[in-house]
C-alpha cells in the first residue's frame, strides 16, 4: 500500500468557478470571487475585514506593515514555526525574540511571554500549531496590559476555535494559509483578517500596492496615487475562484478529517502513551489539520520514519527551530529553548488528507505497532 | 433551549434574531447555518464572536445538502431549530420561481428530515420552529377592514414566493401530524428594522430618497401591509419556541396596518425630501392588495404583544440607514454582485 503524506484537496467544483471567471473577463485581484472569499471568511470569523492574498506570507508581511514595525522593535514569537512567521518581521528589521513552546500543544508558552517584554516590544505573534488554539485568554490579556499588537499566525487554523471563538478572531490581525498542504487550498494563497477596526482602511491601501485605488473605485478621489508603503498582495481571480469553491465546502472537509483524526487516535492510544499523542485542550475545537506522534528521541524518530517510508507511508518531520537556522549565522546559537529543541527532534507527522480511508489508517497504525513491537 | 440551530442567520431577520437572543438570553448558544446568497451579509454580524465568546458559531451550508446538514447535527447536537432560511423577495420569485421552490420547500424538508432522524423520536425538550409568513393567506379586501387573517383562514397564496412558503409551512405541519414531531409554525407580517436588504420597500425608499432618486411605487401605492418591528418579531419567536404548543400555528403581527404610499411619504418627510420624487410604476403581477393579521391567539395563549410603536421605530429605522450609509453602499456598489 502506498499512502502519501498529503493529497492536495480537490472537491470537483473548482472548474465551474474558474469557468465563470473566464466568462466574467476579469482576472486580476479583488473581483467577484475575491470578494466572495472575503465575505465568507468574514462570516466564519466575524472579523471586520478579510482580504485574500497571494500567500499567507503576504498576509504576514502585511501585518508587519500594518503594525508599523520599525527597525529595532522587538517582536515575540515561537521559534517552532515556519520561516515566514519570522521573515515578515525580519524584512522590517525587527528584533525577533524567541519564545519556547508548551510541550502539550506545541503552541507558544503563554507563561513565558510576559518576562520577555521590554520597552522595545511592539508585537506578539502566536502560531496555532496544527490548528489547535494557543491560550488566547492569557495572551490577549498580556497584550492588552502591555499595549502590544497581537498577531495570529493562523496558517493551519481555518475553522478551528478556542472557547467557541474562531481562531483568527482574537488578534489585531491574523494570517491564514491556503497553500496546497492546508485543509483548504488554492495552490498558493492566504488571507489577512483584520479585527482591529482602526487598521481596516490601511489594510486595503497596503494590499493595493500602497495606492488609494479602492477610493478611486468608490469614486471618492478622481485619480489614484501612492499613499502608503505597500506591495502587490492581491490574489488573482483564477485562484480566488478555485479557493471559493473549496472554502464553500469547508465544513465537509473538516468533518471528514476529524473522522480520520479520531480514528488515528483511537488506534494509536492503544499502543502509545497519551502524552506522545497530540493534545487537544477541552476548550479547543480543532480542524484535524495534522496527526503527529512524539518519539522517544531523534534516533527513534529517524528509524520509525525510515520504516514507515519503506512501507510506502509518507511520514515526515516538521520545523527545524528558526533560531537555529543558517540564516542567522550563529546569532542565536547560545539560546536554548527546551521544548522547541526537543519537539523538533522527535515529532513525526503521519498522512492526513481529505478522503483518507479507514483501511489506510489501519495499515499505517499496524505498521507503527509492528515497529514498536519489534522493539527498537 | 440552550443550543439553537438557526438557518439563514446572515439575513435580515435571522441576524437581528441572533443579536437579540445573544443579548437577552445569556445561556443560549447559537449555531448559524447560512448559504450566503446575495442577501446573506456577514457584516450584519461583524464582531459577534468577540462580543459573545463561545456563544456563536457560523457554518456555511446550503440547507438542501442533507449529508452535510446531518454532519452538522451530529457534531453540534442542537436542541432546537429555527428555520429562517428562505428566498424572500417576491419580485425575484416572479422572475425565477425554481430557486424559491428548492430553498424554501426542499430546504425545509431536508431540515425536518435531519432533525427527526437525529432526535430519533426522543422529542422531549426539542423544538422545530418554522418561520412562515402572512402571505400564505393570500389577500384581503380593503373594503372590509374588520376582516383579518386568523390562524384558521384558508391558505391561498398568490406569488411563487408565497406558494413556496405555504408548501414549507404545510410540510412542517405534516411532520407533526404524521410523526408527532415537535413543530411550531409562526406566520408574521412585514418586518422592518436595521440590516434589511435594500431591495425591500423601506430600505429601498430610504436609500433612493437619500440619493434624490425617483422612488418607484407599485400601482396606486394603496396596498396595505401590517408592519412589525423586527425586535418584536424576535421576541415573539422566542416566546413561541419556549412556550408554544407543538403542532400549533401562531400569527405574529404588529397591529399596524399602513398603506405603502403613506410609508413612502413618511420617509420623504423625515428626510426633508419632496413628494415629487414619488414615481408610480406599473403594478407588480399578482400584487396582493391587503394583508392584516389577527394576532390575538399568541396574546391570549402565550401573553405576547408587540412592544414597539411604528411611529417611533420607523424614525429609528430611517436614522439607522442614514447612519449606516456605508453598509448600504457596500451592498449597492457591487460588493453584492447579483443584486439587480
Amino acid at each position: 500500500m502506498k499512502i502519501p503524506f498529503n493529497k492536495p484537496l480537490i472537491l470537483n467544483n473548482e472548474l465551474d468557478c474558474i469557468k465563470r471567471v473566464l466568462e466574467n473577463d476579469q482576472f486580476s485581484g479583488n473581483g467577484e470571487y475575491s470578494i466572495k472569499c472575503n465575505r465568507l471568511l468574514e462570516a466564519k470569523t466575524s472579523c471586520g475585514k478579510a482580504i485574500v492574498t497571494s500567500s499567507c506570507t503576504d498576509a504576514l508581511e502585511m501585518t508587519a506593515l500594518l503594525a508599523d514595525i520599525q527597525p529595532g522593535d522587538e517582536v515575540i514569537m515561537p521559534s517552532f514555526t515556519f520561516v515566514t512567521t519570522a521573515s515578515a518581521f525580519e524584512l522590517r528589521k525587527a528584533n525577533i525574540v524567541w519564545c519556547d513552546i508548551r510541550p502539550d500543544t506545541k503552541n507558544i508558552d503563554e507563561n513565558k511571554i510576559e518576562c520577555m517584554i521590554t520597552h522595545k516590544t511592539k508585537a506578539v505573534v502566536v502560531v496555532h500549531y496544527a490548528g489547535v488554539g494557543c491560550e488566547m485568554d492569557a495572551i490577549t490579556s498580556i497584550c492588552k496590559k502591555h499595549n502590544l499588537i497581537l498577531i495570529e499566525d493562523d496558517a493551519q487554523g481555518i475553522d478551528s476555535s478556542y472557547k467557541g471563538r474562531a481562531l483568527g478572531s482574537f488578534g489585531d490581525m491574523a494570517a491564514l494559509s491556503f497553500h496546497e498542504t492546508k485543509n483548504i487550498q488554492c495552490g498558493e494563497g492566504g488571507a489577512l483578517l483584520v479585527n482591529n477596526p482602526e487598521l481596516v482602511e490601511r489594510a486595503e491601501l497596503i494590499r493595493d500596492k500602497g495606492t488609494d485605488r479602492i477610493h478611486f473605485n468608490k469614486g471618492l478621489v478622481d485619480k489614484y496615487t501612492w499613499v502608503e508603503l505597500g506591495s502587490s498582495f492581491l490574489m488573482s481571480e483564477l485562484q480566488a475562484a478555485f479557493l471559493y469553491s473549496q472554502l464553500s465546502d469547508s465544513e465537509k472537509v473538516k468533518i471528514d478529517r476529524l473522522r480520520s483524526w479520531d480514528f488515528y487516535y483511537k488506534f494509536l492510544s492503544e499502543i502509545i502513551s497519551e502524552e506522545k499523542l497530540p493534545v487537544i485542550p477541552d476548550h479547543c475545537i480543532h480542524n484535524a489539520h495534522m496527526f503527529y506522534l512524539i518519539c522517544e528521541n531523534f534516533e527513534e524518530r529517524s528509524s520509525l520514519m525510515d520504516f514507515l517510508n519503506s512501507n510506502g507511508i509518507g511520514a515526515i518531520f516538521h520545523y527545524v527551530p528558526l533560531h537555529k537556522a543558517p540564516y542567522w549565522k550563529g546569532k542565536y546559537d547560545d539560546l536554548s529553548l527546551e521544548f522547541t529543541d526537543k519537539v523538533s527532534q522527535t515529532l513525526l507527522r503521519l498522512p492526513m488528507f481529505y478522503g483518507l480511508k479507514e483501511t489506510e489508517i489501519e495499515y499505517i497504525c499496524s505498521k507503527i505497532k509492528e515497529f514498536y513491537r519489534g522493539g527498537i | 433551549m440552550n443550543k439553537v440551530l438557526i438557518t439563514g442567520g446572515l439575513g435580515f431577520i435571522g441576524s437581528n434574531f441572533i443579536r437579540y437572543i445573544l443579548k437577552t438570553e445569556p445561556d443560549t448558544e447559537i449555531i448559524n447555518l447560512d448559504s450566503m446568497t446575495y442577501a446573506g451579509n456577514p457584516q450584519n454580524l461583524a464582531g459577534i464572536e468577540n462580543e459573545y465568546p463561545g456563544k456563536y458559531k457560523f457554518i456555511k451550508v446550503d440547507i438542501c445538502d442533507q449529508k452535510l446538514v446531518e454532519g452538522i447535527f451530529e457534531s453540534n447536537n442542537p436542541d432546537a431549530v429555527i428555520n429562517f432560511a428562505a428566498e424572500s423577495h417576491v419580485d425575484r420569485s416572479i422572475e425565477d420561481p425554481n430557486v424559491f421552490i428548492k430553498t424554501n420547500v426542499l430546504g425545509t424538508a431536508t431540515l425536518l428530515n435531519t432533525a427527526r432522524k437525529f432526535w430519533n423520536n426522543n422529542y422531549s425538550e426539542k423544538r422545530f420552529l418554522q418561520v412562515s409568513t402572512d402571505e400564505v393567506y393570500g389577500t384581503l379586501s380593503e373594503d372590509r377592514p374588520e376582516i383579518k387573517f386568523t390562524e384558521d383562514t384558508p391558505l391561498n397564496p398568490h406569488s411563487p414566493y408565497s406558494a413556496s412558503k405555504t408548501s414549507a409551512d404545510l410540510v412542517a405541519k405534516s411532520f407533526f401530524d404524521t410523526f408527532g414531531f415537535p413543530v411550531l409554525i409562526t406566520r408574521c407580517s412585514n418586518n422592518y428594522g436595521p440590516y434589511q436588504f435594500p431591495e425591500k420597500l423601506i430600505p429601498l425608499m430610504i436609500s433612493k430618497a437619500m440619493k434624490n432618486e425617483k422612488l418607484p411605487v407599485y400601482g396606486d401605492g394603496k396596498n396595505v401591509r401590517d408592519w412589525l418591528y423586527v425586535d418584536d418579531h424576535c421576541s415573539a419567536i422566542w416566546t413561541v419556541l419556549n412556550k408554544g404548543k407543538a403542532g400549533e400555528v401562531y400569527n405574529i403581527g404588529g397591529n399596524c396596518e399602513i398603506q405603502n404610499i403613506d410609508i413612502v411619504k413618511m420617509i420623504l418627510d423625515h428626510l426633508n425630501k419632496p413628494h415629487s420624487l414619488i414615481n408610480y410604476v406599473q403594478d407588480r403581477l399578482g400584487h396582493d392588495r391587503r394583508y392584516a393579521i389577527d394576532a390575538s391567539k399568541i396574546k391570549k395563549e402565550l401573553g405576547w404583544e408587540p412592544e414597539h410603536r411604528f411611529d417611533e421605530k420607523i424614525i429609528d429605522t430611517i436614522r439607522w440607514y442614514v447612519d449606516n450609509e456605508h453598509w448600504v453602499k457596500e451592498i449597492l456598489n457591487g460588493t453584492y454582485q447579483d443584486i439587480k
